[in-house]
């Protein structure tokens, strides 16, 4: 008995390599599909990409428990697995359907790099700026460096200890060993409202004397959302802080022997490069103030090697599996211009254009053979597993 | 050949159930990072002495009006931009006793909220470089607001001269515009503004609310007003 009999007489395989099991699934992805597209009018694209096609599981009408997209597609990766074990037959005739079939996989699999590895996140600048990280649109951290007393208001370099701030919770610990420090977390809000002066938690540090939060409502547009906690610092002076995602400067505290600076902010992501914006460049349609195209010509410094760039709105910067596009600009009261440049991360870029070549070959193959056939159909797939 | 249901019926939706029940369970830890930050603005101290110049921000491509403060701020550049033309005047309040003050943020220097639930009313402060448009453009759009039919220029001019006009405690000159006079309906969107004129910046003060609360909250509002002190 060869392999893949033994593997045929498991019955969880033929189970998985059961073409009901695919039927279903492609069924859960249509319904899945349209849902989310009609749930987006109402929840916004961030929500309905996260509940229908991102989770694994969602409640639907509030207490159905309704596999999410990530479950489907997980189970049709696994069928699809199943069947090359035990159901697809391997011959020269049978090219065109094998090809096609490790298409699909390439497609799910490509699909997973995305999701799980890809980051998007953007940069603003006004001429003359130079940076070394992006910013993430709606994922917040709590981010803590020294502070640098004499430092050079013109550049800032700090070495900065972050953490996630996505699910805290009350009595939870975060440890900034490295700075020598823990803190708690006594209260902590997606989304709130701060309050300036004495609050009900008593005296509070905040570096602009903000006292109190109350929670809000969240947002179905994430980055209207902007999250607040009060942390205990766990020293034997036993401070609390206060953290407001809409604050401009840090609080500094003292602990661990040293004085620190502590922010809640959008996630920073670092880059490999240093970006300084050089020029941005603006036209309109003639007779409009209407924009017509807009770039950024950027110097780019990688290992003290510096180079000029020009990003415009089809021209993106790539640079290892980073890719920088001109996303948009803004315009101050006195006319200054601001550049903000979208950065995409994604090492899997190219495996969906390899993954459509592959299908594509697949079905040319298979319609070429077909044609050529003289012998008579015979199916590409072992029947009565 | 009849079909019949077997076991494996079972077997699809359990496989799911368990499939996204284990992977739904699994809680993450907060992430550590260590990176390092590096930010250089190489025309700071140009921009900054250019801010010193009243006349830096006569050249305007954008409204002087607090609804661009409503622009979402997550678009960091814009929120920079925004904050770049706000004049940094020092000032100073006192906030009346019945309401609560909110941090500013973008062109917002201050924000306070009424704690009264049943008629609320939103009062904020907002500083710009200049004579921020004039009286008459700021008092249109603000009537555009809140739906008031513009009166023609001569009578619009008449209206303004007719408002109070008072002092803060640094002697600021202070114009109060009162719009609920061209309303009837106590639930109708309503408005009173102040703006304050100080050497190279124009302080304004407004408060929003239905007709009903902005009447009952006039006092409050004149009395923030006249607080509104600069710190030299």
């Amino acid at each position: 008995m060869n392999l893949r009999q033994k593997l045929r007489g498991i019955k969880l395989i033929r189970s998985f390599a059961s073409i009901k099991l695919t039927v279903c699934c492609l069924l859960l992805l249509f319904i899945l599909t349209i849902w989310g597209t009609v749930a987006q009018v109402h929840s916004g694209l961030y929500l309905a990409q996260q509940r229908y096609f991102q989770s694994f599981l969602f409640l639907a009408l509030g207490f159905i428990p309704f596999p999410g997209g990530q479950s489907v597609m997980w189970l049709l990766f696994v069928n699809l697995i199943s069947v090359a074990l035990i159901r697809l037959v391997y011959k020269w005739r049978h090219a065109g359907i094998i090809i096609i079939h490790l298409g699909l996989l390439l497609f799910l699999f490509s699909g997973y790099i995305t999701l799980r590895w890809s980051k998007e996140s953007f940069i603003s600048l006004y001429n003359g700026q130079s940076t070394n990280v992006s910013t993430a649109y709606h994922d917040w951290e709590i981010s803590v460096w020294e502070k640098n007393a004499d430092g050079d208001p013109l550049k800032i370099t700090r070495e900065v200890t972050a953490m996630d701030a996505e699910g805290l919770h009350p009595g939870q610990g975060l440890g900034f060993d490295g700075s020598g420090f823990r803190l708690t977390v006594e209260e902590f809000y997606k989304n709130c409202d701060a309050y300036m002066g004495e609050g009900n938690q008593g005296d509070v540090l905040n570096a602009h004397g903000i006292g109190k939060l109350t929670p809000l409502a969240l947002d179905r547009e994430p980055e209207k959302n902007i999250p607040g906690g009060i942390f205990h610092i766990q020293t034997k002076k036993g401070d609390k802080i206060l953290l407001y995602g809409g604050e401009s400067k840090p609080t500094a505290f003292k602990a661990g022997g040293g004085e620190h600076e502590i922010m809640l902010r959008l996630k920073r992501y670092p880059l490999p490069i240093t970006l300084k914006l050089v020029e941005f460049m603006r036209e309109y349609h003639p007779g409009t103030d209407t924009a017509r195209s807009f770039k950024s010509r950027v110097s780019v410094e990688v290992k003290e090697a510096t180079r000029e760039k020009l990003i415009s709105m089809n021209n993106p910067l790539r640079y290892k599996d980073y890719t920088f596009y001109q996303a948009s600009f803004s315009v101050d009261n006195s006319g200054r211009e601001s550049s903000t440049i979208a950065v995409v991360k994604n090492a899997g870029r190219f495996l969906p254009y390899v993954s459509t070549f592959v299908t594509f070959s697949g079905l040319l193959i298979n319609f070429m053979i077909a044609l050529n056939s003289r012998k008579g159909y015979e199916p590409p797939f072992v029947e009565n597993v | 050949m009849k079909y019949q249901l077997g076991s494996q019926w079972f077997f699809y939706p359990a496989c799911f159930l368990a499939v996204a029940t284990a992977m739904a369970g699994c809680e993450k830890e907060p992430l550590k990072r260590h990176y390092t930050e590096v930010f250089i603005d190489a025309q700071k101290q140009e921009r900054a002495n250019n801010d010193a110049d009243p006349h830096a921000s006569l050249q305007q491509m954008m409204p002087q009006d607090e609804i661009h403060a409503n622009l979402n701020m997550r678009d960091m550049g814009l929120q920079q931009g925004l904050d770049a033309s706000v004049v940094k005047t020092p000032l100073s309040w006192e906030t009346p006793k019945e309401w609560a003050e909110k941090t500013g943020s973008g062109m917002r220097l201050a924000t306070f909220v009424s704690l009264d639930e049943k008629h609320p009313v939103e009062t904020t402060i907002i500083s710009l470089g200049g004579e921020a448009g004039g009286d008459a453009a700021n008092v249109t759009r603000w009537m555009r607001q809140i739906q008031i039919e513009v009166p023609p220029a001569e009578e619009l001019e008449d209206f303004i001269s007719r408002q109070e006009r008072l002092t803060s405690v640094s002697n600021l000159p202070v114009l109060m515009v009162d719009l609920t006079s061209f309303q009837n309906q106590p639930d109708s969107p309503s408005m009173i503004a102040a703006i304050i004129e100080r050497e190279g910046a124009t302080i304004f003060v407004k408060m929003n609310g239905s007709r009903q609360a902005v009447l009952e909250n006039r006092g409050r509002f004149k009395a923030l007003v006249q607080s509104i002190k600069v710190n030299e």
